[in-house]
């Protein structure tokens, strides 16, 4: 099932022993493909753009200064992704921004009438946003880990690694998320068959 | 296939996270014919599509421009810190744009040396009296025999604090490689940056070398600790060599980040690294907010500097009370605040025989 994109950690493994090597453009090339994901992933975190940028300043250069004795690691990217969280929390003492939204909107996009229920298009839409707000209302770690997963397509023991988890926890956080997935996809099998039903009744 | 079965699908999560640009096509022409072929899985995508963006969240659109700025702005501090990192790198104040010095990372460091009288005299070939007697220049001295903080300002410009009891000294004018001063006792530091010219305090048995930063050292006379803690940036510490350099020592140099201290013992090989206690730490952004100011009046001003410096001012408010200052100060010393702040309004300022900073003001801001 989860296939690790082997091109991609390949030359991540090159960019590392060019810069072990003392290669500024190994460093600059791992920076450049790197970059966007981890500044995206500190926004978890904190809201503060300055401070993630001299978070990230700080992480490439201090694995720059660290060259030959920058440790042999299995996955670049965990490497990086541990150090940012680790930067990032430390120096942060804000929440993180995993945590649950505050659902006023929703609530009221939630609100409608039951004849309108019957409007399938309506329906889909009404799934997905109660979905949504599932999601969003899921303890911070395991929405943490879900990004990881299914955005940064990071393995399970990858993502054990970033978080400082051990794996069957990772993999439970992950079992609960996708057990709100399937609780909404089983309600919407029955919210489906019931306008079915009502559609054959009233017409 | 089953919502489940989609978002375990890669390809399917390649589509909903980049449905647009060419790496994607493949993907995308595959849903799409996919989902049109079999219309009973258009409802399961979208609620697998739902819960991937959900588990995404929102993200902030970082244009490909600021992000190879960033990059560029890396690659550029790789190669002016090639050498051993002390300090951000400085472009001259009239090539630097003022996001830049928004960005730079001011540096704050805090250095403490706890005494034990019982341990007695320090061997005299290590304390203050005897590592000034090394230096290569006549240097003159400054103490402060008095409670109140006492101000010097070094050749260079840069400032100390000096605290009760406590003695600087320094040469009339630095040498071209590097500023070398003496210190015993407590003091606040603020450099000015000049990364061509280090900065390094001797103070008991070790050596604190920075390029531009500010940072406060509790040296006294006597005593087998020193204590160092950086609040931001980077410095290096190191124990005091017998042929000084204002080059680190290849082993025994520790570097301290944002928020660490390091505590060296007499004798020992190198300082002992640890974290600050996060209740005392400051951030640069506290710091920055504390400095920008928008109308503010300026007696208001003067008590933030007073706060943040921990030192009195002499002025009369009553002279100030239609002056108001909308700016913001961030990395500039102590010297270069005061500078801007009076020069805004008309006021002038100097630095007393005692060590004071007294406010003169200028024709008013009626």
């Amino acid at each position: 099932m989860v296939t690790l994109d082997n091109s991609f950690s390949d030359t991540d493994h090159e960019h590392w022993d060019g810069i072990r090597s003392g290669e500024k453009s190994a460093l600059e090339a791992l920076a450049s493909r790197y970059y966007r994901p981890l500044f995206h992933y500190s926004t978890k975190f904190t809201a503060n753009h300055a401070h993630i940028e001299d978070c990230l300043q700080d992480l490439f250069l201090s694995i720059w200064e660290k060259q030959q004795t920058l440790p042999l690691v299995h996955s670049v990217k965990a490497y990086l992704f541990t150090a940012i969280r680790h930067n990032i929390l430390h120096r942060t003492q804000r929440d993180s921004l995993f945590r649950p939204l505050n659902d006023t909107d929703e609530a009221e996009a939630l609100d409608i009438s039951p004849e309108r229920l019957l409007l399938s298009r309506e329906d889909d839409l009404i799934q997905q946003q109660q979905l949504k707000k599932s999601i969003e209302q899921l303890p911070q770690r395991q929405r943490e880990a879900i990004y990881l997963r299914y955005f940064e397509e990071l393995s399970y023991e990858e993502i054990a690694q970033v978080m400082g988890l051990n794996r069957q926890v990772v993999a439970n956080y992950l079992q609960h998320a996708l057990q709100t997935l399937r609780k909404h996809y089983q309600k919407f099998v029955f919210t489906g068959l019931l306008a079915l039903l009502a559609w054959f009744w009233l017409g | 296939m089953t919502p489940q079965e989609l978002i375990d699908n890669k390809s399917f999560r390649r589509w909903v996270f980049n449905p647009v640009g060419d790496a994607a096509e493949a993907d995308r022409i595959y849903w799409e014919n996919l989902l049109a072929e079999h219309p009973e899985y258009q409802a399961n995508a979208e609620l697998a599509r739902q819960f991937l963006l959900s588990a995404r969240g929102d993200l902030p659109a970082l244009s490909d421009q600021l992000v190879s700025g960033h990059i560029r702005k890396l690659m550029e501090r790789v190669e002016t810190e090639r050498e051993p990192i002390y300090e951000t790198p400085v472009v001259p104040l009239s090539r630097r744009p003022w996001r830049w010095m928004a960005i730079a990372a001011s540096v704050t460091v805090l250095l403490l040396a706890g005494v034990w009288t019982k341990r007695g005299w320090m061997t005299p070939d290590s304390g203050y009296e005897a590592l000034k007697e090394h230096a290569p220049t006549p240097l003159t001295e400054v103490a402060n025999s008095g409670t109140a903080p006492r101000l010097v300002r070094l050749p260079d410009g840069s400032l100390v604090k000096l605290q009760q009891g406590a003695r600087i000294s320094f040469p009339a004018t630095f040498d071209a490689g590097q500023r070398e001063v003496y210190l015993s006792g407590t003091a606040f530091f603020e450099v000015v940056k000049n990364p061509a010219q280090p900065f390094l305090v001797y103070a008991n048995q070790l050596t604190t070398r920075v390029v531009g930063t500010s940072f406060t050292i509790y040296a006294p006379e006597r005593g087998p600790t020193t204590r160092v803690v950086v609040r931001t940036g980077k410095v290096a510490v190191y124990p005091v060599q017998p042929a000084k350099t204002a080059t680190p020592p290849a082993t025994h140099t520790v570097m301290l980040t944002a928020n660490q201290q390091a505590t060296y013992r007499e004798g020992a090989p190198e300082a002992e690294k640890a974290n600050v206690d996060a209740r005392v730490t400051i951030t640069p952004e506290a710091l920055a907010s504390r400095f920008t100011f928008r109308r503010t009046p300026l007696p208001a001003v003067f008590e933030t500097i007073e706060q943040v410096y921990g030192i009195k001012l002499l002025y009369n408010a009553g002279d100030f009370t239609h002056c108001t200052l909308t700016t913001r100060l961030e990395n500039e010393s102590l010297f270069e605040k005061l500078d801007v702040i009076t020069a805004s309004t008309g006021a002038t300022y100097d630095l007393t025989p005692d060590g004071s900073i007294r406010i003169l003001p200028g024709q008013g801001c009626q």
